[in-house]
């Protein structure tokens, strides 16, 4: 005899509800702050009582793991230069010289504007020069796995070598950066670092920019934020200190964790788990084409020489390496675009791969009103529409701009 | 009383019929298969990271000791209808006995549905568990 999978679950419901008492705290249920109890485990109080907090027992638990912040780091070792004080000003110097675009007047940080978050605060598309995704934000870029909102990198210095060969960015020719080094002030540090320069291939030496400009770029980090203060609090049982986190905040992150499935994907200290996923945005450049977000980035990083895999990595264990060995390619892949981070979100408009949303607002609102027939019809199950109310929508935006420093 | 026990008889009749003494830190998958032999994996749940690959080992509770022409190892978010991003590896341990399954990721939190396929000849016989990840 063969009964229904189900059947045995049905009958344990059962027994759950009819035999076991009820829980005196359901995991649904408001934490309620008892200042007797916290003074008696030495946590901190004031003379005011705190306000109540806003988040049940399991969101709190679930805040958890958005810290702690900021992470601890280990040089990167891929590359030999990475957590060099020298390497890293080399880096700097590197990423603010026009030198590396072929007209001279473009930079990095043309387009990773320190202020403008190390990103462009910019819409795109304003004109018929412009790039057609929105430049993203360099903070944090050093925890990515994936580069680029398409992930055709693997490593932050490949990521860095793209734009100065591309010839819609700083387009200078691949052959004339080994003269740029060598006429410039830039040869004694990339002697110091590689060797002589004239034994090395024009890749390598690119190779080897690119890795001067991670360098510095992994000194690129958000500080903690009134998010981290709340979430640390949490961590800390220092309830007074907690229910200071605004009850606005409070009630966004309630939606971000719950209703909002936001924490789905953007997950961890990080908020992002720094996968791809389909966020309902037209992928459509203009009529006729089409970018093909991760489906085209992982042909670009299968074919890449230059992977944590390749011999360009300057570390002999290949730590890394699996992942491109191992990434999955599926039709899914269409059209779908790398999670970005939310650190410091509030800085880094425009927002989605194409920039097409000028505020927090509005990009809230897209999540809300989401048209799933936008959606891959055999794509994730995630995203719905919420029918977020004003209130709702503006408790959302407070959460967000309390993950910026 | 009886409710009960018509409930651990439901229970016992899902799993496969064959007997499997399963080491400690292994557990026992389900199959719809149930003249198939048992199969165990040494997954420990807690250990997972969101995002970070992990490994573990399956082996067949077969009394011949035959071991399998092929194993294929996989895993699916039901409720989100995708399944993970990288291939995971599986290779053959003579030594143990055991197949050992490396670079499994879960990039999301939630219940995950692992699949494991055991290919002998003209015959597979598909193992699952199911397990929820934060």
């Amino acid at each position: 005899m063969r009964l229904p999978r189900y059947y045995f679950r049905i009958c344990l419901y059962l027994l759950l509800f009819f035999i076991l008492p009820k829980s005196p705290l359901a995991a649904t249920s408001n934490v309620e702050i008892d200042l007797n109890s916290a003074k008696d485990k030495g946590l901190s109080s004031t003379e005011n009582p705190p306000k109540q907090l806003l988040l049940n027992e399991q969101q709190l638990s679930q805040v958890l793991a958005n810290g702690p912040w900021p992470l601890t780091v280990k040089p990167d070792p891929s590359n030999r230069l990475s957590g060099n004080d020298e390497a890293i000003e080399f880096g700097r110097r590197l990423f603010f010289s026009t030198r590396l675009s072929g007209d001279n007047t473009k930079s990095c940080v043309s387009c990773h504007a320190p202020e403008e978050a190390f990103a462009s605060g910019r819409v795109i598309k304003k004109d018929p020069t412009d790039l057609d995704r929105n430049t993203p934000s360099l903070f944090n870029v050093r925890h990515n796995r994936w580069f680029g909102w398409d992930g055709s990198n693997d490593n932050l210095w490949a990521q860095s070598m793209r734009p100065i060969v591309s010839n819609r960015e700083m387009n200078l020719p691949i052959q004339k950066l080994r003269e740029v080094i060598s006429e410039s002030t830039f040869l004694a540090p990339y002697r110091s670092f590689f060797g002589e320069i004239s034994e090395h291939s024009d890749d390598l030496v690119l190779v080897n920019v690119g890795k001067a400009l991670a360098a510095f770029q992994e000194t690129i980090v958000t500080k903690k934020t009134p998010f981290d203060n709340f979430r640390d609090a949490v961590a800390n049982k220092d309830w007074n200190q907690a229910s200071k986190y605004p009850e606005s905040a409070q009630r966004g992150l309630s939606l971000f964790l719950g209703r909002g499935n936001c924490s789905f994907c953007h997950s961890g200290p990080l908020f992002t788990n720094g996968e791809f996923h389909d966020a309902g945005v037209p992928y459509f450049i203009r009529p006729g084409v089409v970018d093909k977000g991760r489906h085209q980035g992982i042909i670009n990083l299968k074919q890449s020489p230059f992977t944590l895999a390749s011999d360009y990595s300057d570390d002999p264990k290949k730590s890394g390496a699996w992942a491109v060995e191992k990434v999955a390619t599926s039709h899914a892949n269409f059209g779908i675009f790398r999670v970005p981070g939310l650190r410091n979100v509030a800085k880094t408009a425009p927002y989605m791969h194409n920039g097409s949303l000028t505020t927090l607002e509005a990009v809230v609102d897209h999540y809300s009103n989401i048209n799933i027939e936008r959606l891959h019809a055999d794509g994730e199950a995630i995203l719905k529409p919420l029918g977020l109310t004003k209130q709702e929508v503006q408790d959302l935006v407070n959460f967000l701009e309390s993950l910026s420093d | 009383m009886i409710f009960s026990a018509a409930c651990v008889t439901a229970e016992a009749l899902t799993f496969v019929g064959k007997s499997c003494e399963v080491p400690e830190d292994w557990s026992l998958l389900e199959t719809t298969q149930k003249e198939s032999a048992a199969a165990i994996i040494d997954l420990q749940t807690d250990a997972i990271i969101l995002g970070q690959p992990f490994s573990f080992k399956f082996t067949l509770c077969d009394e011949t000791d035959s071991v399998p022409d092929r194993i294929t190892a996989n895993a699916t978010m039901p409720a989100h209808q995708h399944g993970m991003n990288y291939t995971p590896t599986v290779t053959f341990d003579e030594a143990s006995n055991n197949f050992e399954i490396e670079d499994f990721l879960f990039h999301m939190p939630g219940e995950w549905e692992i699949t494991i396929s055991s290919y002998q000849g003209e015959a597979v016989t598909h193992y699952t568990k199911i397990i929820a990840v934060n």
